[in-house]
């Protein structure tokens, strides 16, 4: 009925560096192989990817917290001035009537992290509890998640344009705080994690439920 | 272990598919998944060298001069790529200093110096050791490049501090955004796997002899 079959199936590898595909011709199992044109260690999945994805992701949804709940920005401007979180600066941004603007960050800084981990928990679940999900929909949704990461950099990128253009002495002073820290590690983990997620094990469950039938 | 030039393997799906022919100006889509496999592109080791050179021209100016100037009450100050790593080291906020010059300084920089060295290895048929250590590190440091975003954070900046004070646009600015369209483009036009063909088809070449 399919006509597409697994590499994997075929006793086929993918060099994961320069995308040459290798036989893998009597590899004992648990014998490194090296690609015979680029020399990287041939894989036929990414090694340990659900655990290593999980603990990413687990590490990210902890970093979360204090990413949130602590300021990532003081503005000071005439003396006056107090910490704002990545929340109460959104606030802040519609209270100034700066809609567009507060949309962008709250999506960037807010929305496509939490997005992001749960789009990758939907994908490891959907892998370890062979859900029956379209497989080219959870491809297209990985796709999404791994374009998307680099987006929520804004936050931190504005951040440090602000305390350089804004550090006028007495007039006016903005400083980082600790929630943009933990901001960078929720950014950096997210970005781990959906490199350390393989979507070929999505279409592996493919194959199993074939031979089943 | 031998290598079959014949077939084509998804990285994404790992759909077994057959090495289609392509004309220059198209590229391979995964049936499958729909994965864009890779796209044949018109001198892209010409046009990479012609775009990275281009690029590198620009990364000093980009860097270190002025992105925009701020003037609030008489006093100003004005805001480089470089000061504000410097500020947040100097803030205490090592981490995000680091992650900020990596991303936006470090990345983007070397993967220019490396597509400017594969690309003129490639021109002097050098296909040695080096030239496939640099196609893979500039496989893997592509995405911690963030130029784009940073695009934007400029754009987020100036619109919020546009009602506080007085803003001038700067040079660095303007060298930003062609360093950004160079990125791009070279995105769009540069072209590995040509040139991982050919270090294949020379390696060959070298046992056989």
């Amino acid at each position: 009925m399919n006509a597409i079959v697994s590499a994997k199936s075929q006793g086929l590898v993918l060099c994961n560096d320069c995308h040459l595909v290798v036989r893998e011709a009597a590899v004992t199992p648990g014998q490194a192989s090296y690609c015979p044109r680029c020399g990287s260690r041939l894989h036929t999945r990414r090694p340990n990817s659900l655990a290593r994805t999980w603990a990413l992701i687990i590490t990210a949804w902890i970093f979360l917290l204090p990413a949130n709940l602590y300021p990532v920005m003081t503005v000071i401007y005439l003396g006056e001035g107090e910490p704002d979180t990545i929340l109460s600066g959104v606030v802040r941004l519609v209270q100034n009537g700066m809609i567009p603007i507060a949309i962008l960050v709250f999506v960037a800084s807010i929305v496509v992290p939490m997005l992001k981990l749960l789009g990758l928990m939907v994908l490891l679940l959907t892998v370890q509890r062979r859900w029956q999900l379209n497989k080219r929909q959870c491809t297209i949704l990985y796709r999404i998640i791994e374009v998307i990461g680099a987006w929520s950099m804004l936050d931190l990128f504005m951040i440090s344009i602000l305390v350089t253009l804004v550090d006028l002495g007495a007039v006016a002073t903005i400083s980082a705080g600790t929630g943009a820290t933990a901001f960078a590690t929720v950014v950096v983990l997210t970005m781990f994690a959906a490199m350390s997620f393989d979507p070929r094990l999505i279409w592996d469950l493919q194959e199993h439920h074939d031979e089943r039938h | 272990m031998l290598s079959h030039q014949s077939q084509l393997i998804c990285h994404e799906c790992d759909a077994l598919l057959r090495m289609p022919t392509v004309q220059v100006g198209q590229k391979v889509v995964c049936p499958r998944c729909g994965c864009t496999l890779y796209k044949c592109r018109r001198d892209p080791v010409d046009r990479g060298l012609a775009l990275s050179l281009a690029a590198l021209i620009l990364f000093v100016p980009a860097n270190f001069l002025p992105i925009m100037t701020l003037d609030i009450l008489g006093q100003e100050n004005a805001d480089t790529l470089y000061k504000g790593v410097l500020q947040l080291y100097v803030q205490g906020y090592w981490w995000m200093a680091l992650l900020v010059f990596v991303c936006s300084m470090l990345a983007p920089l070397v993967e220019f110096l490396l597509i400017t060295g594969i690309c003129i290895l490639v021109k002097l048929r050098r296909y040695n050791l080096l030239l496939i250590h640099m196609l893979k590190i500039q496989g893997h440091i592509k995405r911690w490049g963030m130029l784009e975003v940073f695009m934007l954070g400029i754009l987020v900046a100036y619109i919020k501090m546009i009602d506080e004070g007085e803003i001038h646009l700067g040079m660095g600015l303007y060298c930003f955004i062609g360093l950004l369209l160079a990125t791009t483009l070279n995105a769009v036009l540069f072209d590995t796997h040509t040139i991982w063909e050919q270090v294949g088809k020379a390696r060959e070449r070298h046992r056989l002899r």
